[in-house]
């Protein structure tokens, strides 16, 4: 008798930090910045843009913010 | 009277999410619908910006919030801070917490520390919490 191979799940993505640069850009057609659990520095002058949210976090956003961080809605 | 514009927890929002932690905002956070949108809302610092269509920070169940800045809700119907059958926790309020139709709107609103010179306005309805 065979038996089926069970998939593992997948080991969890620990939390990031993600450290935007004064006078930097990050863009995104839907999402400026997408992530399940992480930490946002968004320096003088940054900015996040989303065509719909600037940051989208599945579980948990820490977000320091010196910045702009928008969501446009064009997306 | 409108009526109260509620934005989606995801979506045309400059922060979304499950939680939302910021925990200084010296700048600004803008969404379509909403600047934060997310179950839980925690706003330990914020001397900038929070601003939204509907709702500068739209909570589902829980918006605590140190404000020192300015958070709006600037369409018809907007709400600066809305969490709809949840609350809303305001610590300390030394800005300006304002919505076309009110400041705050939820099933539950606290307001421990509010300044004179500080203003949760709104336009027209009884769900603002006047300074």
């Amino acid at each position: 008798m065979r038996t089926a191979a069970r998939a593992s799940a997948p080991p969890p993505i620990p939390a990031a930090t993600y450290n935007i640069a004064p006078g930097a850009s990050l863009t995104g057609s839907f999402i400026g910045l997408r992530f399940a659990d992480g930490t946002v520095n968004v320096k003088d002058n940054a900015s996040i843009t989303g065509g719909s949210d600037g940051i989208l976090a599945n579980t948990l956003a820490t977000v320091n913010n010196a910045g702009t961080i928008s969501g446009t809605g064009a997306g | 009277m409108p009526a109260p514009s509620r934005a989606r927890a995801r979506g045309s929002g400059g922060i979304t999410g499950g939680t939302v932690n910021v925990t200084a905002n010296t700048g600004t956070i803008s969404g379509v619908l909403a600047g934060i949108g997310a179950a839980d809302v925690n706003v330990t610092a914020n001397t900038g910006t929070i601003t939204g269509g509907a709702n500068g920070i739209h909570a589902a169940t829980l918006a605590t919030v140190d404000n020192a800045g300015t958070i709006s809700g600037t369409d018809t119907g907007g709400i600066g801070i809305f969490a709809g059958t949840g609350t809303v926790n305001v610590t300390a309020n030394t800005g300006t917490i304002s919505g076309v139709l009110a400041g705050i709107g939820a099933a539950d609103v606290n307001v421990t520390a509010n300044t004179a010179a500080s203003r949760v306005a709104r336009s027209a309805s009884a769900l603002a919490v006047a300074a």
